[in-house]
C-alpha cells in the first residue's frame, strides 16, 4: 500500500492503531474457515466509533475495500481480507455504554464479547439470549453480521430479534443509526436487513441489544431412541403440541459413538438421543415436562431421564456440546455442514444423507438443532486415502442441494461469506440475487464494503469447502462447537 | 381510476412493467380498507388490486409454515389455521376484511404485540413484485436462514413503495389452550397507564394491555394467554390488583374493537403515536398536548392511536416526541399538516433504496414518507 495512504491512517487513528509489519497482518489472514487465506495490506484497530468513521473515510476516498473483523471465529470466511484491502478491527471498541434494566436493554460497543453481555447483567437476574456456542469469545458486532444464533434460539429467536437499534458507518463514511427503541415510527427497516448482511452493507459501531428476564426454572430431559425417525417424529409431536422448548437437539448413533469415546457422558446405548430443554415458571414447566415425556414414550422413547440440577443438566449437555470435536474420535478428518430444512422433511432427508453416504463409501454423524430444522451432518473421511477427501466435499455440497430440495436453506447460522457463495445461485435465482445487489449498492455503491463476500461470481464458482481444521478455540476447549 | 386485478403474480408483475415503462403511477390495493394511511393517489394513477390472488398456496401444519397469496384476507386464513388450532398471532386494524399484503405494507399490529411481537417476527420470507415487472423471492419457508439480505423486511411498513407483495411465507403459533380477560377502570389517564404498567410487571406476563376511552372514563383491558394452569393463576394475581373477569364473548367483542379502531375513520383526525416504552413522561404530555377525545394506547409498548377535535397540538407533540426518537404520525383527516413528522437521519439512505428498486418512481409516488 503507497505510504502516502498509510500515513493518513496513520494520522487519523495514531500510529499504535495502524499494523503493516507483515508477521502482524498475517494473524489477519484468515477467520474460522482457515483453508482460505489472504493476507491484507493493512489492518487498523480504531479505539472509537469516530477513528472507525475516520479509517472508513480514508478508505472511501481512496476506493479501498475494507473488511469489518470482529473476534474471527466466523466459519464462512466472512473476515476473510481482500490483498489490496484494510482490515478494520473492532476488537477494541469493547466498553458496555450503558445498561436500562428497566426497559431490559443494554448498549454495547461491537467488540464487546457475547458472554460478557450476560455475565454484566446476571446478577441483576438478566441475560442476552442468542448463544453460539462461540459466545465465550465471539463479538456482539460478527454476530450482527452473520445474525448468529444458538440452541437456546428455538424459543428465543435469533439475533435479529434482539437488536432493537445500531449505529453504523456507511462505506461513504457517514454515520447512520438504524431502527430504534420507538414503535410504528415511519420507515424502511433497514436494521431488519443490515442484520445478516456480512459485513457487506456497513460497519457496526454501537448496538442497542434487548435483555431477557432469566426463567424461574430450567429442565433437561434425555430421551433414548431406536432411531432418528421416532426422535424426528417425537420432536413434530412435541411442537405440534405447542409446547416451545428452549431447545431441542437430537443426536444420531454415529455422534453418540463418538461423543461417549471422547467424554463419557453416560448416554444410553442407543439408536438416537433427543435432548429437550424446557423453562419459564416452575409449575408451568412441570406440567409440560410431563407432556413431553407421554409424547416421548409414545413416539417410542425406550428411556427417559429428567436433569433437574445444574450438575445433571451440564452431564447431560456435555456429550451434545462435545460431539463436532468427539469426531475425531472416530475419523481423521471431517467437514462440517451447516443447512436447514424443514421439520416434516428430516426423516426423508436424513435417509437421502445416508444413502448418498453408502454410495461414497463415506460415513455422515449427525447432529442438529431439531427444532428449526438446522441441521450439522458431519463428513467423514481420511485424508491419506487417495481420493477420499474429494469425494467427501462432493458429498458435503450435495447435502445441501439436499436441503435446497427440500425447502430449505444452505445456511441457518454460519452464513455464506467465502465458502457457499457458489450456493447462492442455487438457493436463488438470478433476479432475487440482483434485487440484493441493488440494495446493497444503495447502501454502498462503490463496493467497498466487504466486496466478495455472500454473492457469487461465476469466475469463481466450484470453491471448495475444504477439511474441518479444528478452531484454535475449540482446541485450547474454550468454545465448542454445537 | 382505473382498477386492474391480476389473477397471477406474472400478470400482476407484466401491468407494473408497462407502467414503469411509461411512467405511469400505480397504486398497489388490496382491499382497499387501509387507503386512509397515506397521502391520496394521484388523479392518473392505475389501481393494482390484489384481491383476485387470494389463494392459500401451502400450509404445513406439521411445520407451522403458510405461504399465502397476498391477497388473502387475514380473517379467511385465521379461519382456516383455526381448523388446525393454529394461528397468526396478529390482531391489525381492520385484520378481519383486509388482504394479508396490505396490512404487511401498512406495518400494521394491534394489542397482541406486546407478547407476540409484530410480523416482521413471524414472516419467513415473501415473493415481490419489483416496479420493473421482475418477480423476485428472498428469505424462505424455514425458520431458521441466513442465506443472503432479508429483503422481505424491507416491504413490512413500506406502504408498497419498494414493490408489490404477491406472496408470503408465515411461521404459525399453536393456538393457546386457555385466555382470560379482566377490566379495571379510572377517571384520569394517568391512573389507567399507572395500572396498565403493574398489569404487564412480572409475575404478569399479558398478552394485551390496553388503556382505552378519554375524558373521565378510562379502562384498562388485559389478556392472559397459555397453559389453563399459567392463565388461571395470571388471572387469580390480575384479579389482586384490582380487575375484574370478564365474559368470552364480551371479551372477544372488546379485543376486537380494541384492535380495530379508528378503522374505517371518521370525520375527526386520526393520530398515532410511538416513543421507546421508557419515556412514559413524554408519552403522557404529548397525548396531553394533543387533546384526545378517545384513543387505544399501550403504553408499556410506547404505541397509542388517537381520535383528535384537531390537530392544533401537533407541532407540541412531536417537539416533545420527535426529539427522543420517536414519531407522531397523522394518519387520516391530516389536511394541511404534515403526515408524516421529521425526517430520519437514515432518510438519505431510503432515498437511495427507493431510486434502486423504483427507479421510475411509479410505486405510490408522493403518498408515503419516502418522498
Ligand atoms: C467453535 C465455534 C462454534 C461456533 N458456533 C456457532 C453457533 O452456535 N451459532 C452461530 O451462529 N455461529 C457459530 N459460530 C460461528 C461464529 O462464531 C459466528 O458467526 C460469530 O457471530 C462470528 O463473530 P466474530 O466476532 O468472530 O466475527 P468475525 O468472524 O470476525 O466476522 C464475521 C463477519 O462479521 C463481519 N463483522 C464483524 N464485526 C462487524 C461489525 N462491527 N460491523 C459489521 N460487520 C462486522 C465480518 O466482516 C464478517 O463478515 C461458531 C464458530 C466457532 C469457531
Amino acid at each position: 500500500m503507497e505510504q502516502r495512504i498509510v500515513d493518513a491512517f496513520r494520522r487519523a487513528l495514531g500510529a499504535p492503531c495502524v499494523i503493516t509489519d507483515p508477521m502482524q497482518l498475517r494473524t489477519y489472514e484468515c477467520d474460522g474457515l482457515t483453508n482460505f487465506r489472504v493476507v491484507p495490506a493493512l489492518v487498523v484497530i480504531p479505539e472509537s466509533a469516530a477513528a472507525v468513521q475516520a479509517a472508513v473515510r480514508i478508505c472511501h476516498d481512496e476506493r479501498l475495500p475494507f473488511v469489518a473483523r470482529g473476534a474471527g471465529t466466523g466459519l464462512s470466511g466472512g473476515a476473510l481480507p481482500v490483498a489490496e484491502g484494510v482490515v478494520i478491527s473492532l476488537t477494541r471498541l469493547n466498553r458496555i455504554l450503558e445498561v436500562d434494566l428497566d426497559n431490559e436493554c443494554i448498549i454495547v460497543e461491537p467488540g464487546v464479547i457475547n458472554a460478557h453481555v450476560t455475565r454484566h447483567v446476571s446478577d441483576a437476574g438478566y441475560f442476552y439470549a442468542p448463544d453460539p456456542s462461540s459466545q465465550s469469545v465471539c463479538t456482539i458486532g460478527g454476530n450482527i453480521a452473520e445474525n448468529a444464533g444458538g440452541a437456546h434460539c428455538l424459543k428465543y429467536g435469533f439475533t435479529v430479534t434482539h437488536v432493537l437499534a445500531l449505529d453504523v458507518v456507511l462505506p461513504d463514511g457517514s454515520m447512520v443509526r438504524l431502527g430504534g427503541r420507538a414503535p410504528d415510527r415511519p420507515g424502511y427497516d433497514l436494521a431488519g436487513v443490515f442484520v445478516g448482511s456480512e459485513g457487506t452493507l456497513g460497519i457496526v459501531t454501537r448496538a442497542c441489544l434487548r435483555l431477557v428476564k432469566r426463567p424461574a426454572t430450567i429442565q433437561t430431559l434425555l430421551a433414548a431412541f431406536h432411531s432418528t425417525d421416532d426422535a424426528g417424529a417425537a420432536v413434530g409431536a412435541i411442537i405440534a403440541a405447542g409446547v416451545l422448548p428452549a431447545a431441542i437437539e437430537i443426536m444420531d448413533r454415529l455422534s453418540i459413538v463418538a461423543a461417549e469415546a471422547a467424554v463419557h457422558a453416560g448416554y444410553p446405548d442407543c439408536g438416537a438421543l433427543l435432548l429437550v430443554e424446557l423453562d419459564g415458571p416452575a409449575s408451568e414447566v412441570d406440567a409440560l415436562m410431563a407432556r413431553v415425556n407421554a409424547l416421548c414414550s409414545a413416539c417410542g422413547a425406550w428411556e427417559q431421564r429428567l436433569a433437574a440440577s445444574d450438575a445433571e443438566r451440564a452431564v447431560v449437555w456435555r456429550g451434545r456440546k462435545a460431539a463436532f470435536a468427539a469426531m475425531g474420535r472416530i475419523s481423521p478428518n471431517y467437514i462440517v455442514q451447516d443447512g436447514v430444512i424443514p421439520r416434516t422433511a428430516l426423516a426423508a432427508v436424513l435417509r437421502e444423507i445416508h444413502e448418498l453416504g453408502e454410495r461414497a463409501g463415506l460415513r455422515v454423524a449427525n447432529v442438529f438443532h431439531a427444532g428449526d430444522g438446522n441441521l450439522h451432518p458431519l463428513v467423514l473421511y481420511d485424508r491419506k486415502v487417495p481420493g477420499q477427501e474429494h469425494a467427501a466435499e462432493a458429498l458435503s455440497g450435495e447435502i445441501l442441494r439436499i436441503c435446497i430440495r427440500a425447502g430449505g436453506s444452505i445456511t441457518g447460522e454460519h452464513g455464506v461469506g467465502m465458502e457457499k457463495r457458489a450456493f447462492m445461485a442455487e438457493m436463488f435465482a438470478e433476479p432475487d440475487l440482483d434485487t440484493m445487489q441493488r440494495v446493497r449498492c444503495a447502501f454502498d455503491p462503490q463496493r467497498l464494503a466487504n466486496p466478495d463476500k455472500v454473492f457469487p461470481r461465476p469466475r469463481l464458482c466450484g470453491e471448495k469447502t475444504g477439511p474441518y481444521v479444528p478452531h484454535p478455540l475449540e482446541v485450547a476447549g474454550v468454545a465448542e462447537f454445537f | 381510476m382505473e382498477l386492474i386485478s391480476p389473477t397471477s403474480p406474472e400478470e400482476l408483475a407484466a401491468v407494473l412493467a408497462q407502467a414503469s415503462a411509461a411512467a405511469r403511477p400505480v397504486v398497489p390495493l388490496g382491499a382497499g380498507i387501509h387507503q386512509h394511511l397515506v397521502a391520496p393517489p394521484p388523479p392518473d394513477a392505475l389501481r393494482l388490486g390484489t384481491t383476485a390472488l387470494d389463494r392459500v398456496l401451502e400450509h404445513v401444519p406439521a411445520d407451522l409454515t403458510l405461504t399465502v397469496q397476498a391477497g388473502a384476507r387475514l380473517g379467511q386464513v385465521q379461519v382456516v389455521l383455526a381448523g388446525h388450532g393454529q394461528w397468526l398471532p396478529w390482531d391489525p386494524p381492520g385484520g378481519a376484511a383486509a388482504t394479508i399484503g396490505g396490512l404487511l405494507a401498512c406495518g400494521l399490529a394491534g394489542p397482541l404485540r406486546q407478547a407476540y411481537g409484530t410480523p416482521r417476527d413471524w414472516v419467513l420470507g415473501a415473493r415481490i413484485a419489483l416496479a420493473d415487472g421482475t418477480l423476485v423471492k428472498s428469505g424462505g419457508k424455514v425458520v431458521k436462514n441466513v442465506a443472503g439480505y432479508d429483503l422481505h423486511k424491507l416491504h413490512i411498513g413500506a406502504y408498497g413503495t419498494l414493490g408489490v407483495i404477491v406472496e408470503v411465507t408465515f411461521k404459525l403459533a399453536p393456538q393457546p389452550a386457555a385466555w382470560r380477560t379482566l377490566l379495571a377502570e379510572s377517571a384520569d389517564l394517568a391512573g389507567a397507564l399507572e395500572m396498565a404498567a403493574r398489569l404487564a410487571a412480572p409475575p404478569l406476563a399479558p398478552a394485551s394491555v390496553v388503556v382505552c376511552g378519554g375524558g373521565t372514563h378510562y379502562r384498562v383491558a388485559v389478556r392472559f394467554s397459555g397453559v389453563p394452569a399459567a392463565v388461571a393463576r395470571q388471572g387469580q394475581y390480575a384479579a389482586g390488583l384490582g380487575a375484574t373477569a370478564l365474559a368470552d364473548a364480551a371479551a372477544a367483542a372488546l379485543w376486537q374493537s380494541l384492535s380495530d379502531f379508528g378503522t374505517p375513520p371518521d370525520a375527526r383526525p386520526l393520530v398515532r403515536l410511538g416513543i421507546a416504552p421508557q419515556q412514559r413522561d413524554a408519552y403522557r404530555t404529548a397525548i396531553d398536548a394533543l387533546g384526545a377525545h378517545d384513543g387505544v394506547y399501550q403504553p408499556t409498548i410506547g404505541a397509542a392511536r388517537m381520535l383528535c377535535a384537531d390537530l392544533a397540538g401537533l407541532a407540541a407533540a412531536r417537539a416533545i416526541v420527535e426529539p427522543l426518537g420517536g414519531a407522531v404520525v397523522v394518519e387520516h383527516g391530516a389536511g394541511d399538516a404534515p403526515r408524516w413528522g421529521a425526517a430520519r437521519d437514515s432518510a438519505r439512505l431510503m432515498h437511495a433504496l427507493r431510486q434502486r428498486l423504483d427507479p421510475a418512481g411509479v410505486l405510490n409516488p408522493g403518498r408515503a414518507f419516502v418522498d
